[in-house]
């Protein structure tokens, strides 16, 4: 028995990653029948549309299985070792925080968007100090002049372009 | 190799300055996270077109060979890989980086890719010619066979933990077939959805799983490293450590050079040919992905070898081999150029004049490395938090620019939720990555390949590139198996 709660962290999380794949696979699987492109009769077995992405998802989900009933196994063992800590959601908050970002570039464009994010991340984090929102505003303004104006790239048009009527005066 | 030697005399001090700017370019592009060679070579296109052609093409050249030197150095400082071939140099350089070896790290690496571009460029001068004639001759079987073979060793790689390898590449080529599928232009998976009718993005993908989780790692505090207490170059001795490990370079070099001749392959079979190669032919396996320097050298030196190599076929028969020779041909279809066998002789100096512009490259991303490696080694002084917020900015442009979608920010940002799971899981992405290329690649080669012998199996058995290349993957199982078996037999005595 391993008690070590890194270990028994790592056997939790790849017991439910294998388990969702297993479960991807076999609703995939489900599905091929309506979904896995178009066959006409008369195709050699070769040539079937459906012959690769089946292949794929029953071999995918054979081996995440056996790797979820592995792990499924030993996280019964190391239960005691589990602490059963919820309070890191860092990356969901996270992912939440990257969306609302993308939004923000489509509403207010890319540059501010990304001065008011970095901000706010670092305030998050606890980077509170002056250089942490001198450090961000400077990396916003880097990225604007690096992006956008030198290499030119495009982004989304902003509802309110904020860039637009500084430079405008 | 009179191509090469006439080249010099087409430079110009205009192409010196556009070598020397593309070099630097790409070194601090390819160390961005997630701006990787195809995205500054597409975003560079279109400036590329109001130059002269060969200045135009220099300078896509010079992006593209030096982003993969500077990929190495966020991937051996802050585990993420600058571009997605430089996923091996993860495996070894980041654990070297925590043992606070960052700057032999990065010595090793630089001598390895400039050993690989050099060698890449001698075998483009010297035989280009007749290497194009032998990738001419492979048939769709023996495409096969070599996607086959790639698969499998991609699979073994995973050491220790094949079930999760075979899990992930099998969710990678699903992944790759999403889409429209070509033969009978029929969807596969989209469930009408219509921005999945293109297939899942690659770019996107790799920028979620790479990048994303990674920034997700850094800023939630789960990625700890230790960093190298003196900002300093490496030294004469760590720069020439390299040639302690002759086999493995040289042998590592050849394989880019051979892979980035064939058309589709490119850098990442390469790299995992030739990872897997010096690993089993090393005398401690054991410390591969915990910080070998042969596993560094191997990785670094066949994805440098490819991008003069994937020239050839592009050159000599006018076929690009991946995305980013494909960009290239566009150069020279909006300048008339043909690229083909007759480039040779209608426009030596042209040819001439692009081999020096390689090679030159080589030398000013070398050089312009080295100089700044004080400044990118910072990198591992600064906080997790700044490097993993100044990673989203990067990402959203990066994903947005491949197609001006915003969808594509969005599956990134899906595929980095992916990602941080498959870290927390220490499941590798990698074989993923790999399933999404050389899936179709299969898929596409085999059903010609059946098409063409009706049916009939044995056309890659009676192939001679495509017997001796399954021959090898059956010989690496069958070793595999054995190590295993042997293993788990003195496990349980």
């Amino acid at each position: 028995m391993n008690s070590d709660p890194q270990i028994a962290e790592k056997r939790r999380w790849r017991a439910a990653v294998a388990g969702a794949v297993f479960l991807f696979c076999v609703a995939m699987l489900y599905l091929a029948p309506d979904h896995s492109g178009r066959t006409p009769p008369g195709t050699a077995y070769y040539n079937a549309a459906w012959l690769l992405p089946v292949a794929a998802l029953l071999l995918a989900g054979v081996a995440a299985l056996v790797v979820a009933a592995k792990s499924l196994r030993a996280v019964r063992r190391d239960r005691s070792a589990l602490t059963f800590d919820l309070r890191k959601w860092g990356p969901a908050a996270l992912a939440a925080s990257f969306a609302a970002y993308v939004q923000l570039t489509l509403l207010i464009g890319y540059t501010p968007a990304t001065a008011v994010y970095i901000l706010a991340l670092f305030q998050a984090t606890g980077l509170r100090l002056w250089r942490h929102r001198a450090l961000a505003v400077a990396m916003a303004i880097a990225l604007q002049l690096l992006f956008l104006d030198l290499l030119d790239i495009w982004m989304p048009a902003p509802v309110y372009d904020l860039v637009g009527m500084f430079r405008q005066g | 190799m009179s191509y090469f030697l006439n080249g010099f005399e087409q430079l110009t001090p205009l192409l010196i300055l556009v070598l020397i700017a593309g070099a630097a370019g790409g070194v601090i592009l390819g160390a961005i996270p997630g701006l990787g060679p195809a995205i500054a070579v597409a975003v560079l296109l279109p400036v590329s077109f109001t130059m002269d052609p060969v200045v135009g093409l220099s300078l896509l050249l010079g992006v593209y060979s030096a982003s993969i030197y500077g990929g190495a150095v966020p991937a051996i400082l802050i585990n993420t890989p600058g571009t997605a071939v430089n996923v091996l140099t993860t495996f070894d350089g980041y654990p070297m980086t925590r043992r606070g070896e960052a700057r032999r790290a990065l010595g090793l690496a630089y001598s390895a890719s400039f050993i690989g571009g050099m060698m890449s460029i001698l075998a483009l001068t010297m035989l280009s010619q007749p290497l194009a004639r032998i990738a001419a001759t492979f048939t769709s079987a023996d495409y096969a066979a070599a996607a086959f073979l790639g698969l499998t060793l991609v699979t073994l790689a995973q050491r220790g933990d094949l079930l999760a390898g075979i899990m992930m590449l099998g969710l990678g080529v699903f992944l790759s077939s999403v889409g429209f599928e070509k033969v009978f232009i029929s969807q596969r998976f989209t469930m009408d959805i219509e921005f999945l009718r293109g297939g899942v993005p690659l770019v996107p993908t790799v920028l979620g799983l790479f990048a994303i989780s990674q920034a997700f790692a850094l800023i939630a505090g789960d990625e700890t490293h230790v960093a190298e207490g003196k900002a300093r170059r490496s030294t004469l001795r760590e720069l020439l450590e390299v040639f302690h490990y002759p086999v493995t370079l040289f042998r590592s070099a050849g394989f880019g050079v051979i892979m980035g001749v064939l058309p589709g392959v490119g850098e990442w079979m390469a790299q995992f040919f030739s990872y897997e190669l010096a690993k089993r032919g090393s005398k401690t396996p054991e410390k591969f992905g915990n910080g070998a320097p042969e596993g560094l050298i191997a990785a670094e030196a066949a994805n440098n070898a490819v991008p003069a190599s994937a020239m050839v076929p592009l050159l000599s028969l006018g076929i690009p081999g991946e995305a980013l020779t494909a960009m290239m041909m566009s150069v020279f279809l909006v300048h008339n150029i043909i690229p083909g066998p007759t480039l040779f002789e209608s426009q030596p100096e042209f040819v001439g004049a692009l081999y020096v512009a390689m090679f030159l490259v080589n030398i000013f991303a070398v050089v312009f490395l080295y100089l700044i490696t004080p400044w990118l080694i910072r990198i591992c002084h600064l906080d997790q938090r700044i490097i993993g917020a100044a990673i989203f900015p990067l990402v959203l442009v990066g994903a947005y620019s491949i197609n001006y979608n915003i969808v594509d920010c969005y599956i990134a940002l899906t595929f980095g939720l992916f990602g941080y799971a498959f870290k927390k899981a220490d499941l590798p992405v990698a074989p993923i990555l790999i399933g999404m290329i050389l899936g179709p690649i299969f898929e596409n080669r085999f059903r010609q390949a059946m098409s063409i012998a009706d049916g009939d199996w044995t056309i890659f058995v009676t192939r001679p590139v495509s017997l001796g290349l399954l021959s090898i993957a059956a010989l690496i199982l069958l070793a595999y198996l054995h190590t295993s078996f042997k293993e788990r037999a003195r496990n349980e005595s």
